[in-house]
C-alpha cells in the first residue's frame, strides 16, 4: 500500500472518530451545566453560615416538596395523607382488578389486602384502639403483620417500633401487635375481596403521629421518633419527582423494597413500599439481600439498603459472571458512562436500583462514584444512591439519575456521602471554617419529631426550637461543591 | 518517514482521547466558588449595586428593612414596572405609589424619615410592607452612612 493510501486511511480513521465525539457529546443525557447547577442558593447568609440550599428540581417560590398536591373543593390542594394512598392503590383495581402484592414468599391479591385491611380497620374503629406497639421483627414479617400496620396507617392509629418491652416504660401504648393479632385472627382467616376504598376527606386525617420508633440509645436513656402523616407523603412525593418525567415509576412496574434491617430503615421501607401504592405498580417486598433471590423477581425498580451493595461486592461479583460479549458491553457502556450518557445493551427489565443508606448508621457506606458508574454499566439499569440519617424518612442528599461523574481521589478520603439535596429538605451549613466546612443543619417536612427519654426522668426534644426549626447531623462535617451538592465527611 | 509521523501522532491523539475518558471531577475546588452576601446591615451605597444589573440579585428597603426580592425579578430587575426601586428606598415611592425617580432619596442624602407622610400614604406604606412580609425574605436593616 502507497503512503498517500494509508495517510488517506489515516485521515479518514480521524474524521469518523471526531464526528463520534461530537455525535456522543450532542447526544449526552445532559448538558454541563445541569450538573454543576444541582442546587437552588439562597442570595444571602448569616455570618459564619452558608446560604440556605434546597432541590433545584423544586418549582421556585413555592417551598419545599410537602406533598402529593390533591386538588379538593374546586381549587384548594392539601398534601395527602395514607389513606389517600390507600385510595390511589385500590383506584388502580379499575384497571388490574388481579394486581398482586409479594411479601417474600406471601402472595396476596391487593383486592384481598383490601378487603382484609377494611376489616381491621373497623374493628380498630369499633374498640377505640389509638395506639399499638409493634416488635420491629415483626414489621412486614407476614402478610397479617403487613394488614394490621396498613390498617393502623389509614385509621390514624400510631403504631410504635420496640425492639424490647423495657423500651416502652414511658410510653402510652392501648394494644401490642402479637394481642391485636390474636384478636383479629377470625378477621384476617376470612376470605374476599373489596374493589373500592371510601375516602372521605378530612383535617384529622393529616394530624397525629402515624409511625413512632423507639430506640435505646444506652442503659438510661430512651429514644423515640414520631413521624407524621406529613412526614410519610412529603417523603413519597421527593421520591417521585427526583425522577424526570420519562424515567418516573408508573402502573408498568415492579417495584422490590428490600426489608433487611427493619432496626434502622423501616420507615424507609415502608414509604417505598406506599411508593409503590401511588403509582401503581406491582410491589414485591422481601427481607432477602441475596443478589440472586432479588433479580429472580425481575424488578424493574429496586429499592434495597447498603447490605446488597455489600461494600463494593456485588460490582465484583457481577464482573467475574461476565462472559466475552458481556464483557464488551460492559467496556462500551463504560465509554459511553464517562462521555455523560447512558446506554443499555441488554435485555434485563431492572431499569433503576436505589441504594439506600444512613450516614453514621452502623451500615453506613459510601457508594464510590467510579464503582456507582461500574454497576450501571453491569447491571444496564439507572443508579440513584440516597444518603440518609437517623431520624429522616428517605434521604437528606442523594444522587441524581443523569450524574455519572467520578469524583477526584483527593476529595474523596473521608466522605460519607455527597449528593443533590432531597426535595423535602433545605440545608445549611453554620460554624464555617476558613476552609468552608461546616456544621451541617437540616429543616424540612421529612424529619420526624425526636424525644429523648431518661428512664425515670424528664425528656428532651432534639430539634432546637431557636435555631429556625434546623436539626443538626451530628457526626458528621459538610462541605458545599461548586457543583450545588453538599459533600458529607466523618468526623 | 512523514507517514511513519503521522501515524504516531495519530496513534497518540487516540491514546490521549483513551485517558481523557477516566477525567475526574472535583467541585469542592475553593476557587470556583461564590459567597453569597452576608445578611445585616446595608447602608444605601452598599444597597445600590444589588439592582439586577451590577448585581444579578435584586434587594429593595422598605421601612428600614431589607427585603430580598431577586424572585420577582420581573417585576423589580431591569426593564420591569418596579426597576427603579431595585437597589433602592423605596418606601416613599410605594407609600404614594408612583415610580417616579424623584421620590428616591440621593444616595449622599440621610434616610427618609418619611414623617410628611398622609394618613392615606402611611396607610399605603403597610399594605405594601405586609406584601413584603409575607412574599420576601427579610436579608437585613438599612441605615444611613454614619450610623454605627
Amino acid at each position: 500500500m502507497s503512503d498517500t493510501s494509508v495517510l488517506i486511511a489515516v485521515a479518514v480513521a480521524v474524521v469518523i472518530h471526531y464526528l463520534f465525539k461530537k455525535y456522543v457529546d450532542a447526544t449526552k443525557d445532559v448538558p454541563d451545566l445541569y450538573l454543576s447547577e444541582q442546587s437552588l442558593v439562597e442570595a444571602t447568609r448569616l455570618s459564619d453560615q452558608s446560604a440556605i440550599y434546597k432541590s433545584n428540581k423544586l418549582d421556585f417560590g413555592n417551598g419545599l416538596r410537602v406533598g402529593l398536591d390533591i386538588r379538593y373543593n374546586h381549587y384548594k390542594i392539601r398534601h395527602g395523607n395514607p389513606c389517600d394512598v390507600w385510595e390511589l392503590l385500590v383506584a388502580g383495581l379499575k384497571s388490574n382488578p388481579q394486581k398482586l402484592m409479594v411479601l417474600n414468599n406471601e402472595v396476596i391479591k391487593i383486592s384481598e389486602l383490601n378487603f382484609k385491611v377494611n376489616r381491621v380497620t373497623a374493628y380498630l374503629d369499633a374498640n377505640g384502639i389509638r395506639n399499638i406497639a409493634v416488635k420491629y421483627s415483626d414489621f412486614m414479617a407476614s402478610i397479617d403483620h403487613t394488614v394490621i400496620l396498613f390498617a393502623c396507617l389509614i385509621n390514624a392509629v400510631t403504631v410504635t417500633f420496640y425492639q424490647t418491652s423495657d423500651d416502652l416504660q414511658t410510653l402510652e401504648v392501648d394494644h401490642f401487635g402479637d394481642q391485636l393479632l390474636q384478636e383479629v385472627d377470625s378477621i384476617l382467616s376470612a376470605t374476599g375481596e373489596l374493589f373500592t376504598y371510601e375516602n372521605i376527606y378530612n383535617f384529622d386525617k393529616d394530624k397525629g403521629a402515624r409511625i413512632r420508633v423507639v430506640k435505646k440509645l444506652d442503659g438510661s436513656t430512651i429514644r423515640t421518633t414520631e413521624y407524621l402523616a406529613v412526614n410519610l407523603v412529603s417523603n413519597i412525593a421527593s421520591t417521585l419527582k427526583h425522577l424526570p418525567p420519562n424515567e418516573t415509576i408508573g402502573p408498568k412496574d415492579t417495584i422490590l423494597v428490600t426489608n433487611v434491617n427493619p432496626h434502622t430503615s423501616l420507615v424507609n421501607t415502608l414509604c417505598k413500599v406506599l411508593t409503590g401504592f401511588v403509582t401503581n405498580s406491582s410491589v414485591i417486598i422481601t427481607n432477602s439481600s441475596s443478589w440472586e433471590n432479588l433479580v429472580s423477581y425481575n424488578p424493574s425498580v429496586m429499592f434495597s439498603d447498603s447490605s446488597v451493595y455489600s461494600k463494593g461486592e456485588l460490582v465484583h461479583k457481577l464482573q467475574r459472571g461476565l462472559s466475552v460479549v458481556g464483557r464488551t458491553k460492559y467496556k462500551l457502556s463504560m465509554y459511553f458512562l464517562s462521555q455523560g450518557k447512558f446506554s443499555r445493551f441488554g435485555s434485563s427489565n431492572l431499569r433503576l436500583v436505589y441504594f439506600t443508606t444512613i450516614v453514621g448508621g452502623p451500615e453506613s457506606c459510601y457508594f464510590a462514584t467510579a464503582k456507582l458508574n461500574q454497576l450501571r454499566a453491569l447491571l444496564n439499569a439507572r443508579v440513584i444512591v440516597e444518603y440518609g440519617y437517623d431520624n429522616l424518612i428517605g434521604p437528606v442528599v442523594l444522587s441524581d439519575l443523569y450524574d455519572y461523574r467520578v469524583l477526584d481521589g483527593a476529595i474523596t478520603e473521608n466522605l460519607v456521602g455527597s449528593g443533590c439535596i432531597f426535595q423535602a429538605v433545605e440545608i445549611k451549613l453554620v460554624n464555617l471554617k476558613s476552609d468552608n466546612f461546616g456544621d451541617i443543619m437540616v429543616r424540612g417536612y421529612n424529619i420526624g419529631k425526636v424525644n429523648n427519654y431518661i428512664i425515670g426522668g424528664g425528656s428532651g426534644e432534639r430539634v432546637n426550637k431557636d435555631n429556625e426549626g434546623f436539626m443538626l447531623l451530628e457526626g458528621v462535617k459538610g462541605k458545599w461543591g461548586s457543583d450545588g451538592c453538599l459533600y458529607i465527611y466523618g468526623e | 518517514m512523514i507517514t511513519t509521523v503521522i501515524i504516531v501522532l495519530v496513534i497518540l491523539y487516540f491514546l490521549k482521547d483513551l485517558f481523557s475518558d477516566i477525567r475526574s471531577v472535583n467541585p469542592l475546588d475553593a476557587a470556583k466558588q461564590e459567597s453569597p452576601v452576608v445578611e445585616g446591615k446595608f447602608t444605601p451605597k452598599t444597597l445600590c449595586k444589588y439592582n439586577g444589573s451590577d448585581d444579578p440579585k435584586i434587594f429593595m428597603a422598605v421601612k428600614g428593612r431589607v427585603f430580598d426580592v431577586s424572585q420577582g425579578a420581573t417585576f423589580y430587575g431591569p426593564g420591569g414596572p418596579y426597576e427603579n426601586f431595585a437597589g433602592r428606598d423605596a418606601s416613599r415611592g410605594l407609600a404614594k405609589n408612583s415610580f417616579e425617580l424623584e421620590l428616591l432619596t440621593p444616595l449622599d442624602q440621610p434616610l427618609d424619615t418619611l414623617e410628611d407622610l398622609t394618613p392615606e400614604e402611611r396607610e399605603s406604606l403597610d399594605s405594601w410592607e405586609e406584601h413584603f412580609e409575607n412574599k420576601y425574605k427579610i436579608i437585613g436593616t438599612l441605615h444611613g452612612e454614619n450610623e454605627k
